[in-house]
């Protein structure tokens, strides 16, 4: 018996003491957790995430209202001279921190032509035109041929369009079903220029260049959330576009204030005229333009 | 014989009130000290992609702009992030970083969400970042017009409220300012996930002013 007990008080020892070992690595550990060790208390781990906090800010852009004119002009091969065939002025007020896009028909009458006449002397002469027309002082033109536009659209990987009609336009190659549609440049271009599907013309295709711009604003300010997409997107412009009173340094500030801006809030408004050859203003015009001029948004629509 | 039995089962509770100290002694010394050192590694930033569009020819970013933008990147995490966990102050690297026209929201309005001022100095914390993404813009004539930096910071600390981590994104964009480039526009985010005590002194969270 006696030389059972001696083995099994070793053997008892060492099971012990590896048990305690054991154990106190444990305590260990659950002191590491903040656990208390046997202390009868409810342990309660409080843990707050603080909201995720953001800082965004860029250096340089203006701070008081100012118009941009876009220009979709209509050089092409074979088709010389740039008219101003899609003209749009975007109002932004950088305090207020809102916008709004007045479309221009291309057939409006100004100084007994039509203003896209214009486009033929260069960016800045369309820039004076449509100015005068409004009454504001157009700072910046963006202004882009067929080819451009289209090097654009397919720059940024296309543009994902809500098609509000059916269009079937041998004239433009327009043809497409309503609905959300992705659209390549080609496309894109062939819907900005579609006008034989509609009675009313011209009207519904500046319009219809209105949805695509603030389309295309709505998914570039998705994806033009870094300076590096950003910077793509300049270079973009700066190869295929004609600028006018801006350079890439003035853009890129620009380019930050427009793309915080939420499209969804834009007011997208076709300026009034009266059909004809060489359209007239139409009724609402003055008071339209006077709301415009004052801060470049539009109250009362 | 039973001396040396005895022995071993002394060696053995030896060893097993050792192994029960361990952690023990990791506090013992901690709080002996009174003030304990932060533990700090430093973290060295790398260059990670770099990424060139141009209006014009195409161009290369060379390795001094590469090295003047990770430069600026460090200073940025050194003076923004390491100093107030350190120390609890704000680097003095910080302001110049910026361009006057926004150093005033940077050290300011938007300073709690720049840097980790509020957290304050820790125990101890450590640090790992992701190499630092590169972006360049190139004007008309091949001249580069703005740089950008954007890289994650991820802090694993311990204050003397408990754990507390840190994860932040911080997008940087470069404008040529002499011979020099600042800091002419800024992206961060940043999610704290503090002791409840220290997050309640960090609950005013900045974000963008009027010139966004």
């Amino acid at each position: 018996m006696k030389r059972l007990r001696r083995p099994l008080i070793i053997i008892g020892s060492v099971v012990t003491s590896f048990a305690l070992a054991i154990g106190g690595l444990f305590a260990a550990w659950l002191a590491g957790m903040h656990v208390p060790i046997a202390s009868g208390a409810t342990y309660l781990r409080i843990e707050k995430i603080a909201p995720l906090s953001s800082a965004d800010r860029v250096s340089g852009g203006p701070t008081q209202p100012f118009f941009i004119l876009l220009v979709g002009n209509d050089s092409r091969p074979g088709v010389g001279g740039a008219r101003g065939d899609a003209l749009h002025v975007l109002g932004v007020n950088p305090a207020r921190h809102q916008a709004t896009m007045l479309d221009i028909p291309r057939d409006t009458c100004w100084n007994g032509d039509k203003i896209n006449a214009g486009n033929t002397h260069g960016p800045r002469q369309q820039a004076n035109d449509v100015g005068g027309l409004l009454g504001v002082n157009i700072s910046y033109v963006v202004d882009v041929d067929f080819a451009g536009f289209t090097s654009l659209v397919d720059g940024v990987g296309g543009v994902n369009l809500n098609v509000p009609t059916q269009m079937h336009d041998g004239y433009s190659g327009a043809y497409f079903n309503p609905g959300m549609q992705h659209m390549n440049g080609q496309n894109a271009l062939a819907f900005s220029r579609d006008r034989h599907d509609f009675p009313s013309s011209d009207l519904v295709r500046t319009s219809n260049q209105g949805i695509l711009i603030l389309a295309a604003m709505r998914q570039l300010r998705q994806e033009m959330q870094s300076a590096g997409g950003e910077f793509k997107l300049l270079a973009l412009l700066g190869r295929h576009a004609q600028l006018d009173g801006i350079g890439i340094n003035d853009l890129y500030h620009l380019g930050r204030l427009a793309f915080s801006l939420n499209p969804d809030q834009i007011k997208n408004i076709r300026i009034p005229v009266v059909n004809g050859q060489c359209l007239n203003l139409g009724a609402g015009a003055a008071g339209l333009f006077a709301d415009f001029r004052d801060d470049g948004v539009v109250e009362g629509q | 014989m039973l001396l040396p039995r005895r022995l071993v089962v002394l060696l053995a509770l030896v060893v097993a009130l050792a192994a029960c100290g361990g952690s023990g002694k990791h506090q013992a010394k901690a709080s002996a000290n009174g003030t304990p050192k932060v533990s700090n590694k430093e973290t060295d930033l790398t260059v990670g992609t770099v990424t060139v569009e141009t209006a014009g020819p195409d161009v290369n970013l060379g390795k001094p702009q590469q090295k003047a933008v990770l430069a600026a990147s460090q200073t940025y995490l050194d003076s923004a992030v390491i100093a107030p966990l350190t120390s609890g102050a704000v680097g003095a690297g910080f302001a110049p970083l910026f361009d006057p026209s926004i150093r005033g929201a940077a050290t300011g309005a938007d300073n709690a969400t720049l840097t980790d001022a509020p957290i304050g100095k820790v125990k101890k914390f450590n640090q790992t970042a992701s190499p630092v993404a590169i972006s360049a813009l190139a004007d008309g004539s091949g001249a580069f017009v703005y740089l950008a930096s954007n890289f994650t910071v991820n802090v694993k600390a311990t204050t003397a409220d408990g754990p507390a981590t840190l994860t932040k994104n911080v997008e940087l964009t470069f404008a040529p300012a002499g011979s020099k480039w600042t800091v002419t526009a800024y992206r961060v985010t940043a999610l704290r996930k503090l002791p409840a005590s220290t997050a309640s002194s960090t609950a005013a969270q900045s974000t963008g002013g009027t010139s966004k």
